[in-house]
């Protein structure tokens, strides 16, 4: 009995002895990543925050605390708010473009009918080009003078479109950029969730005798939705990012209107020089988009 | 086993004979270190990629091979350029010894100390000769009274025109600006070419409108310091601009400095005000389809008599720990006797009147003959620490009016209040 009691206590002192030792090599062999993670995002981003309560500025050698100055002049300054409404402008058609197109070509893409390699190679190809690339590409096919889109409607006797010198033309050329490339990116998500759907519930429901248009209101979509969500909100975050498509194509004119926020964070830190103030609408940025990331785990869960 | 040591390797004598010697060589070693201290082996050269960079690379082996000493240039492309010689400079590590930089940019880097003040070098040196620059030119460089910068080029706005068009519609080169648009209305009403470009680009208009506000007779402020750029002057001015749109291409209105000189050089347009320091563009046959019929004249002046000056500075940052190899570096590149060097190896025009008048740059690129005019009655953008901000809310406003988003009156209105907050005045 004795001997059992000390096997036995032997066995827990080990076992526990195990567990600290796998807690503390995981920890060993997480080591590398949280040291890359620490230098490359943790501390920068100390640095960024720190430096957001500062009167700090490439034209200032000698930089103090400020307090929450910063901030305050940013939302009483009315470039802000102007980038905020472009930003949301943009987002919200962006949205309402390519998460229905991506869907329709991800159902498309999913029936595999006859060409369908040929045409999901097609797609994709946008996604392959550097952003840059795409911007500089666009804008000279959209110059009214000598571009291809307005020597085309020439071509049949149709008006020219100014599409980068009118304000709500440039708009929706930046729109349509965006969505000329990103929507790929939205239908290969789809197309993976449809492709995981279980066969089970949608031929339950063929043989209920619901049409196709029911199968796919009351049965694909639901089961699609996470899927989906998780599109909405990594497109809702990269389109407050979008930068280089509006820096090529635009430059955020004509005057600010196609300013967002993003474009206007580098007029901050590299036109006014205010590194300061770029860093407090960075941090802005950040916790504005913070919802939309605590979202998107709360959906991987 | 023990290893043996060796007695007696070196006797005596050897040893005190081998110690002087070793004591004599430190010595010159040590000698020649300090020559070595006083006259760098090499200096650092931060340049913007330009026609102007290329001509400069190309005299550095020569400089090299005269002084002795190794020139290694680094560059970064001018969107980026200034900001890494900001941070450099804060840094303080004497990073770069010589550096180019945008005029825009003396104000900035003079206000924080960040160059060093040339003056004595210029006083003290016999082959650069300042009084070989008239005085917009010699004042380039200056802020507050000190000579941060030389002049690495002078590119003043002038007049570029098509001469078989000009000749074909019996135009001739416009004294004034009203003369200017009757010239563009001619030669857009002839249906063969477009009347004119300049560039509108919210990120470069400012420098255009500047100019015509002050043709216009107006400013950025008066002289108490307040911001007048909503009175008369500047309503006439920017009205200019609008009226310039009907003749002008249609995507003039984005169009940057680039931009139109791409548009002036691949389509028919009969004028464009622009920097001359695109000529190396403009006039080379491989780059402009117009090349041989282009020529360049002054602007028309209006009222004020004032010819917009642009143009890159050269200059010692003040951490350089080899300030006087960087200033033997510039004196010998930039001298009377060797500018002309550097204009034939392909950069752009300095306005010393020694170049503006000689003959033989003259017959090779006849658009310097313009430079002299233009650097007499020429004027610098206002030497203001924050001017990347004013030149954006002025650029911005002024397309917003281009563009019909706002009257002139309220978009100058607009500008004014933004102004005032930014200049504090």
């Amino acid at each position: 009995m004795r001997l059992q009691q000390k096997h036995s206590i032997e066995r827990s002192h080990v076992a526990v002895l195990q567990r600290i030792r796998n807690r503390f090599s995981g920890g060993v062999y997480l080591l590398p990543a949280w040291m890359l993670l620490l230098a490359v995002v943790l501390i920068p981003m100390l640095f960024s925050l720190r430096g957001s309560f500062t009167n700090a500025s490439l034209l200032n050698t000698n930089s103090h605390y400020v307090g929450l100055s910063n901030y305050t002049q940013i939302f009483h300054d009315s470039l802000f708010w102007q980038a905020v409404r472009t930003t949301m402008l943009i987002s919200g058609i962006s949205l309402f473009i390519q998460i229905p197109l991506g869907f329709f070509l991800a159902v498309l893409l999913n029936m595999e009918l006859r060409g369908t390699a040929l045409l999901r190679t097609g797609i994709l190809m946008p996604l392959l080009l550097t952003p840059v690339a795409v911007g500089l590409m666009w804008r000279l096919m959209m110059n009214i003078d000598n571009g291809v889109i307005d020597g085309t409607l020439h071509m049949f006797g149709l008006p020219a479109i100014n599409w980068l010198g009118d304000r709500h033309a440039a708009i929706w050329s930046v729109v349509f950029v965006d969505s000329w490339q990103n929507t790929a990116f939205v239908m290969l998500l789809l197309l993976a969730g449809l492709q995981n759907i279980p066969v089970s519930p949608v031929e339950a429901a063929r043989v209920d005798g619901a049409t196709t248009f029911q199968i796919y209101r009351h049965v694909i979509l639901p089961l699609l939705a996470p899927v989906a969500l998780v599109v909405v909100m990594i497109r809702i975050i990269e389109s407050v990012k979008l930068f280089d498509f509006i820096y090529i194509l635009t430059s955020g004119g004509p005057g600010t209107a196609t300013q967002n926020i993003s474009l206007l964070n580098f007029r901050y830190g590299f036109t006014f020089l205010q590194t300061a103030q770029a860093a407090a609408l960075g941090i802005i940025i950040a916790l504005s988009l913070t919802p939309m990331y605590l979202l998107w785990r709360k959906a991987n869960r | 086993m023990k290893t043996k040591h060796k007695r007696g390797f070196l006797s005596s004598k050897t040893s005190i004979t081998t110690i002087s010697i070793l004591a004599v060589s430190s010595l010159i070693v040590t000698g020649c270190a300090a020559t070595a201290a006083t006259k760098p082996s090499s200096i650092t050269v931060f340049l913007i990629p330009s026609p102007t960079e290329d001509a400069i690379k190309a005299r550095i082996p020569a400089f090299e091979k005269e002084s002795g000493i190794k020139v290694q240039v680094i560059d970064a492309p001018y969107d980026s350029a200034h900001q890494k010689m900001l941070l450099s400079f804060q840094a303080k590590k004497g990073s770069y010894d010589v550096v180019q930089f945008d005029n825009p940019f003396l104000a900035p880097f003079a206000s924080q100390n960040a160059l060093a003040n040339l003056d004595p070098y210029i006083a003290a040196s016999k082959t650069y000769d300042i009084a070989d620059f008239v005085k917009p030119l010699r004042d380039y460089g200056k802020y507050s009274g000190h000579t941060y910068g030389l002049d690495l080029s002078t590119e003043p706005f002038v007049l570029w025109y098509r001469t078989d068009i000009y000749s074909k519609l019996g135009l001739t080169v416009p004294k004034t600006w009203a003369q200017y648009l009757a010239n563009a209305k001619k030669i857009q009403a002839s249906g063969d070419a477009t009347g004119q470009v300049i560039a509108n680009n919210s990120s470069v208009n400012s420098w255009w409108w500047l100019q015509f506000v002050w043709s216009f007779g107006g400013d950025l402020t008066n002289a108490s310091g307040k911001v007048i750029v909503n009175n008369a002057a500047a309503v006439q001015a920017t009205d200019y601009m609008k009226s310039l749109l009907p003749v002008s291409p249609k995507s003039a209105i984005t169009a940057t400095g680039d931009d139109a000189t791409t548009l002036f050089t691949t389509q028919n347009i009969g004028q464009m005000i622009n920097y001359s320091g695109y000529a190396p563009i403009i006039l080379d046959p491989k780059q402009s389809k117009f090349a041989a019929n282009i020529a360049a004249a002054p602007i028309p002046l209006g009222k004020s008599n004032i010819t917009e000056l642009t143009g890159w500075n050269i200059g010692i940052p003040a951490d350089s720990k080899k300030k006087d190899a960087a200033w033997q570096f510039l004196d010998w590149l930039l001298s009377k006797n060797n500018t002309p060097k550097l204009i034939q190896a392909g950069a752009a025009a300095i306005g010393r009147t020694s170049i503006v008048h000689n003959a033989a740059l003259l017959k090779a690129s006849p658009y310097i003959a313009a430079l002299g005019p233009a650097a007499i009655t020429g004027r610098r953008l206002p030497a203001l620490t924050n001017w990347g901000q004013i030149s954006f809310q002025i650029g911005t406003n002024v397309q917003n009016i281009l563009s019909g988003n706002a009257s002139t009156v309220t978009g100058l209105n607009t500008l004014a209040g933004q102004l005032t907050t930014t200049m504090g005045k």
